[in-house]
This record gives C-alpha cells, structure tokens and sequence, in this order.
C-alpha cells in the first residue's frame, strides 16, 4: 500500500481523523509540499566531534535540506537522525534578530553600535579599575577556528588576559591532560579507518549508539562483515552500546573503571602477555602525586588562602619516573579478585577481557568519550588505558590504536589547536612557557610582555570568580553555561549578583544562558558565515557561508573585530586587501608548521571535500602518527616514535584507583549519571526547535531500575522529585527502554532546560585537567 | 530474546486479533511494535531526501525492527538498504503524538 503524501492528507481529511498525528492537518498543503533544491554545497555537520560531512541544498535563499556527503570519508553518505535535522535548526521561530539590552526584568532592543559600543566600555572599565584578570571570554567547541583564534589573540594578546575558557572544559580537558601526560602532545594517534581495521573494540563508559551513531555503524557494518568481530562494552547502565551489539558486557560500580584497568594490566603483566620489545623501546614508567582531591572547595585551588587572583595557584601534577620493576609492584594489589570487589565486574570476565585484549592475533581499538573525561581523576583513567595499548604494542598502526571520542563539532579544531583555554597558546604551545610567549608575541606582532605568564582561571573557578565578584565582565560566546555547568544554579545566582558584573552572551535562541544575561547579542549560525571546524580524527573541514542570517544577526568572527576596534585593539585584524579569513587562518597555520602540526593552506581546505586529517605535509594528510611509513615526523629506521616526548618515549603511568567526590550514603541512597540521548544535542537548543526531533524525545525523564521504582511506588510516566545537596528537579519516570539502570542508579539527560539536572550535579573535578565529572553524585528520590 | 526464536509463520497464525491479547502479556516482541490503533500512517517528512518517520512505539525496540521491515509483515514499508537495518533508529525515530513547537510552549 504506497500512498503518496497528498493522497494520505486528504484521505486523513476524508475520514476526519483527529488522532494522534491530526495536527498536521493544520498545515496547509503548499507549506508541507517540498521544495527541491537548486544548488547543493559542502559543510560539516554541526553537531558531535565525528565531522560527519553534508551537502548542503539550498534554494532561493534558504537551507532546505541536507543529504550525507558520499565523498566524505567520515560519513560516506550516511548521517543521523540530528545530521539530517540540520536544515530546520536555523528556522526556529525565536531566533534572535536584535542587539537586546537588559532592562529591569525584560530586554529593549537596541543598535549594533550601541550594543558594542557598551560591551567595549565595561570591558575597559573593568580593566582599568580591576586589571585584564577581572574581564573573561567563555567560548565554545562549536566556534569556528577562524573564531577561536581570534578570540584568544583579542584576549591574550590584546587585552592581556588569560581568562579565556570554552566548554571543551567541560568535555574535553582531561583527554588533553591525558595526551599530554602520555604522550607530550595533543589529539588522537590514529583515526576512524581504524574503525573499519580492528577486530575488538573495547567501549568504556561510552554510549557510542547514541551519542556517535554514526561512527558506531562503521562498527557495526564491519562486525557484519566479519565474524570475528568483538564488541566489549564497560559501561555503568546497560544501553544501546550493551545489550544488542556488545558480545561482551561489563557492568561497572561508578569511578571504579581505574580498578579494572589496572587489573587489565595485572593480568596482561602476570600472564607476560605484554610486547616486551615495544614497551623496552618504546615506553618509560612514571607516577604521580596521589589522593589529590576534588576541587569542591572553593579554596582548593588557593592553597586554602581566601579565593582571589593573587592567591590562584591551580593544582599542577608532579611526575617521577620509576622502573618497570615498580609498576610492576604497583600492579600487585589491582588482583582480578580486588578489581572485582571494588568494581562488581566478576574476575573470570577481567580475565577474559584483559586475555582478549592482549591476544597478538587481534587488532585493538579502545573508545571512550564522557565516562573517562567527565571523572574526578579524568587524566588518570585516560593514562591507564594507554598503558594498555602500551604494553601490549597497540598503537600507532592501522587497526591498533586508543581513540577519544569528542562531543564538540571542533572541540579538537577549535579549542584545542587554536589554544583557546586558560593555559595555551595556538599550536600547543603554553602560556606559562616563555620561549612560547615569545614565538606568539612574534607571530601576533604584539610586544611579548602583553601575554601574561600565569594561566587564567579554568572554567569552574572562572564562574566562582564572577560569583564573587572577581571576575566583573564576561563574554559567554556559543554555549550555554547555566545549563551545561555542574551545580548550575550557584552559577547562574552568582551572574545574576549585580554590582559591577556585565554579562554578555552571543546566542542564537533563547536559553538558560540568555535569561540572566545583560546583554545579548545575535549571532549567525552554521552556514549563516564562512567557517572550518576541527574533528576528533584530526580532520580539518571548510565551508563557505551559504545562506544570509535573520534579521540583524552577525557571525561571532563579526563581532570579535568590532569589539577589537572599539577596544583600540582593530589592528590586531587589520591585514589590508587580504580577505579576512583567509588572512587570519594563513597566520594561524604559521604557529604549527614544521611542528608536527602541520596545516595546509587555507584554499586547499576551500576545495577538498571531507577535509583532511594533520599533519599535512606537501599536501599528504596523516592517517598514523609515531609510526614510520604514515607520519612525515618519523624518520627511516626509527619505527615508532612518540616525538612529543623529549626522548621519543611515551609514558606509563603508576594510578591508583581513588573513590568518587560524593558517593550515596544514607541519606541520599542513589546514584545519579547525566549523559544525553540520540535525538537531541547538548543543551537542546538547537534540537529541540525541531519539529520531528521534539516530537522523538519530548523532554528527559529518569531512568530509574524497576525494583527502584516499585520501592518508591512510582509508575513509568510518574513524576519523581530528585533531589541533592545542591538542588532539585522533577522528572517523569521511565524503567527500561533504551536505557536500563541497574539497582540504585538514576539516569537523567541533560538537553531538557524543564530538567534542568544540573541544579543537583556536582561541581567536583579532576585537580590535573580541571573538567567537572557529571557523572557521579548521591541523590535522594521521592514520588513527585 | 527467547521471543525471536518464534517463526514468523506463527506470527502469522496468531495475526492481528492476537495484538491486543500479546501486547497484554507484554513488550519486547515484535508484534508488540506494531502500530496501534490510530498510529501506522505514514508520517510527512521533514523534506524531500530526509529518513523516513517511524509512525509506532520504538523506545522500547529491541534489534527487531528487521522482523516486519525486511519482510512487509503487517503491511510495514520494506527497507530499501538491506544492509543499513542493524541500527535503524540512528536515522529513524519515532514520534509523541502532535506536540506543539517547542519554542511556544517553553516558559519564558
């Protein structure tokens, strides 16, 4: 029965059906009829860190749909359900069109002069009554590099400030720590052909149906293709990464993922299992300061002095080297049997895992997003499944490889490669470093004294500052902090203090954020501007702005240079007939040349459909570091190298398993894990003001395990109270599904701003990478 | 999953009238996903190109989608990419009855 759309409508009409899908009715017929398209252009898509590739369709003005692009090696045709959601997140009818100025509890339009006319005066102000350390800029891993670049030289090399901080905080910090720790450098060694190379793939805490559906169906096409196949899923709750694909699943107690990765490396040791060839050549043995805290006190990072700027001295590890004797002895107390007990994951199943991995037949690819970096001792679990890969030799060849995942469309591109946290500079170099203050001044043209030696303050501190009063303006720029942040209502309070405090946000729609702002400023989005994101696989993507922004909405590059000018910093940008973006981009690549991170010209990005990966050298792009044969770095005869490491040795790291910041006790019995769902992204803003995407997941409920529910006399579809030190939300319950948690756990998505659950998260975080952990804290339950 | 081991002839056998008696003993089968009263209409899409709409209960869909989709069991559309069907709902989702936008019913 093939019933073209007309014919259903008006049969639907005829038979007077006013059900469950009746409103549709209302549309009319020419509005519902497709338009095709007449022009279709490249982009990436705008969502997670895979980088999917899109053609873009484009008809008199307007997106009007989008397909994946074949020729995009990430993709190869295919996106998810968000991907092709694209084209409507553009047209929500709330889109800000306007420059608007808070006013009493309300917002006034006003002109784009007067808008940055403002901005720029508390901007000095504050500088010249409280110093560079009392302004911030809290930007974005879904700001393009041409965006994050310019940010940090406005910052850092203009206003001498080293407050610049953007979300990837909150995602992506302590893969960073993690790389730089073990490695010496930034960013993934190998890339997503390994995807379609190995034969088992170990998913540790990371939902990766859901939350990279598209990379996670590379897996599953190749474990259709081939038998031989493993899938084993660590994971906290069972979900869609567990229950249909996985042939192994683990089910893990939260933070206790250190215990089994040691214990991984007990049996792989004990069992002499490892490469000892590769780990003699290749590796040395560190460890590191232990029981370092949580980062709940306000005065942790003060050394205990009441918080202030002259008192901030973040906590920083201190390495020593030991023997592969003492790791070993290290290793002893993480038995099969103590991991067990500490984990619940029965000892036969770490056998069989750690067995799997090690197994020299098998080629290893280790996934992880959130579970790892979203952790107390985030760098810790991220050193501890490297030394996995270390041992056993796999690493660095196609098929072999640890791969973090990212949630950001250029978390890597952006935040990371362009330096715009507290500590960096573009191109992986380090504001503390002096030698790298220099080569930045130089590249900048800017006297080196402007860079200011000491790292500003990181996210969570950052917001503690405005809270107190320390930090008086600040720019929030594509993201959505009174969200998105743990023990968000502290925060959102804190913005909201008054005083001399000036809240800026660049938004599209309204948000959590908008709400307490002072001022907002429009923004063009996606294809709205010219723009290059930056993916997980290292892969540079460029695409042109296609489509005119509404109303008097101007792209955050836009606003960047007009602040500059009205801040007398307008020749930082000025650089004559050369279009801007391409100037900017072309002085950018000059931090990473002949450093390994190697960029290539800006038009060569204009043509290439599907991006390429860095380094590019002579126009190759690089799918394998560190090894001899893919990367232009090793030199012949040297095999593999980890060349961001002084003697060419990636480390391995003596960690111990340590508890969460906050278990369940009595009085707040439960676990609570955050996390997202296919349907919606990050904060929702964008998801949700699409008709087919809202339709699929209305809002987030609680996942709580049956027996759970049956105690609390709570029925699926019921409203539950779920309540913590910090706060509270309601919530309807769901018991199975697409989730199942097990006894004692709750599971609450965090894109519903009626949900808001980061009222009840905790704002504890790892003390090396600074990134809050949203996945563990105690709450209690009530029927609502 | 003991569920799946139950051929589709017998699904056949126990047809429609059986619907209502099975979904009383429980989900997690595949007849169980079919579409109910008032639900089963194809769906507008979101342009020309976009994945089709699932217009039946999906949350709790467990790897059975291929029992009706590969075959027109219950008169369901058949797959047009045989060899995608092992993750449908990365592209194909269901959808809550005729919610209005999100935009007009959030709170200001």
């Amino acid at each position: 029965m093939k019933w073209s759309r007309r014919e259903f409508l008006a049969s639907s009409v005829a038979a007077g059906v006013t059900g469950a899908f009746g409103q549709d009715l209302l549309v009319p017929l020419e509005a519902q009829a497709q338009v095709p398209a007449d022009r279709w252009q490249k982009a990436p898509c705008r969502f997670c860190g895979a980088g999917c590739g899109v053609l873009v369709g484009l008809r008199r003005g307007r997106v009007v749909a989008v397909k994946g692009d074949q020729e995009c090696p990430v993709n190869r045709g295919l996106l998810c359900i968000k991907g092709y959601s694209l084209p409507k997140i553009l047209y929500g009818s709330d889109r800000f069109t306007t420059p608007l100025l808070r006013k009493g509890n309300g917002f006034v339009p006003i002109t784009w002069d007067a808008a940055l006319d403002l901005t720029a005066k508390k901007f000095k102000e504050a500088i010249a009554a409280s110093g560079p350390e009392s302004v911030a800029a809290y930007f974005s891993g879904q700001s393009t590099i041409f965006e994050g670049y310019a940010i940090n030289k406005l910052m850092k090399g203009g206003l001498g400030s080293n407050n610049l901080e953007g979300n990837p905080r909150l995602c992506m910090a302590s893969a960073v720590a993690g790389f730089y720790s073990t490695f010496g450098m930034d960013e993934p060694m190998g890339c997503y052909d390994d995807l379609d190379l190995a034969d088992a793939y170990f998913l540790w805490g990371s939902n990766m149906a859901e939350c990279h559906p598209v990379l996670f169906s590379r897996i599953m096409e190749h474990k259709h293709q081939d038998p031989r196949v493993r899938i084993v899923s660590l994971q906290t709750f069972t979900n869609r990464s567990t229950d249909e694909p996985a042939d192994i699943v683990a089910l893990f107690k939260p933070n206790t993922d250190l215990a089994l990765a040691n214990a991984m490396a007990h049996v792989i040791v004990k069992e002499g299992l490892y490469n000892q060839e590769f780990v003699s050549k290749h590796a040395t043995f560190k460890k590191g300061i232990e029981n370092i805290g949580y980062g709940v006190k306000d005065t942790d990072e003060y050394a205990a002095h009441p918080p202030g700027w002259a008192a901030y001295k973040p906590f920083a590890d201190r390495a020593q080297a030991i023997s592969f004797e003492d790791y070993r002895a290290f290793l002893e107390t993480y038995t099969p049997e103590y991991a067990a007990e500490v984990s619940g994951v029965p000892p036969g199943q770490i056998r069989e895992i750690a067995r799997l991995f090690a197994d020299p037949r098998r080629k290893c690819m280790s996934l992880w997003t959130m579970g790892f970096n979203q952790h107390v001792r985030g760098t810790w679990i991220n050193n501890l499944v490297y030394n996995l890969h270390l041992l056993t030799g796999k690493i660095s060849e196609p098929g072999n490889g640890p791969f973090s995942l990212t949630g950001q469309p250029s978390a890597c591109g952006t935040t990371r490669e362009t330096g715009a946290l507290s500590h960096l500079l573009p191109g992986g170099l380090f504001v503390a470093n002096p030698e790298h203050r220099k080569r930045a001044a130089e590249i900048w043209r800017v006297p080196v004294e402007r860079i200011a030696p000491r790292p500003g303050y990181h996210t969570v501190e950052m917001f503690r500052a405005l809270d107190r009063g320390d930090i008086k303006v600040i720019w929030i720029n594509t993201t959505n902090p009174f969200q998105s942040l743990p023990h968000a209502g502290r925060y959102a309070k804190g913005a909201r203090k008054g005083g001399e405090r000036f809240v800026i946000v660049s938004e599209v729609y309204p948000s959590e954020t908008s709400k307490v702002a002072d001022l907002i400023l429009p923004s063009a989005m996606w294809v709205e501007k010219e723009g290059m994101f930056g993916n997980s696989e290292r892969r540079t993507q460029h695409w042109q702005k296609m489509v005119e922004p509404p109303g008097q909405a101007r792209d955050d590059l836009w606003q960047i240079v007009e602040l500059a000018k009205r801040l007398g910093l307008g020749s930082l940008f000025s650089y004559g007939k050369e279009p801007l973006h391409k100037a900017l981009f072309e002085e950018y690549r000059k931090f990473g040349l002949g450093k390994a991170k190697d960029l290539a010209p800006y038009d060569v990005y204009v043509k290439v459909r599907g991006g390429l990966r860095w380094p590019v050298v002579d126009n190759r792009e690089t799918r394998w570091r560190y090894r001899e044969g893919f990367d232009p770095y090793v030199k012949p005869g040297e095999g593999v190298k980890f060349y961001g490491q002084p003697d060419g040795r990636a480390v391995i790291w003596a960690r111990p398993y340590e508890p969460a910041a906050e278990a369940p006790d009595a009085q707040y019995p439960f676990w609570l894990t955050t996390g997202r769902v296919l349907e919606h992204w990050h904060t929702g803003t964008m998801t949700r003001r699409v008709r087919e995407l809202h339709r699929a997941v209305p809002f987030a409920s609680v996942w709580l395990a049956a027996e759970d529910a049956r105690a609390l006399g709570v029925a699926a579809g019921q409203r539950v109270k779920i309540t913590s030190r910090r706060g509270e939300v309601v919530a309807q319950a769901q018991v199975g599904g697409r989730n199942s948690v097990p006894k004692g756990t709750v599971f609450v998505p965090f894109f519903d701003e009626q949900v808001l659950i980061n009222l009840v998260t905790l704002d504890a975080y790892d003390p090396i990478s600074k990134q809050p952990d949203f996945k563990k804290c105690a709450v209690r339950l009530e029927k609502a | 999953m003991g569920d799946r081991t139950m051929s589709r002839d017998t699904w056949r056998k126990i047809g429609i009238a059986g619907t209502a008696l099975l979904l009383a003993l429980g989900g997690g089968t595949a007849l169980a996903q079919a579409p109910k009263a008032g639900e089963g209409k194809r769906l507008p899409r979101a342009y020309e190109g976009a994945p089709p709409l699932i217009p039946h209960e999906v949350e709790n869909r467990k790897a059975l989608c291929q029992d009706c989709h590969t075959t027109g069991e219950q008169d369901a559309p058949i797959t047009p990419h045989p060899t995608r069907t092992h993750f449908c709902i990365a592209c194909h989702v269901g959808q809550t009855g005729a919610l209005p936008p999100f935009e007009k019913t959030r709170p200001k």
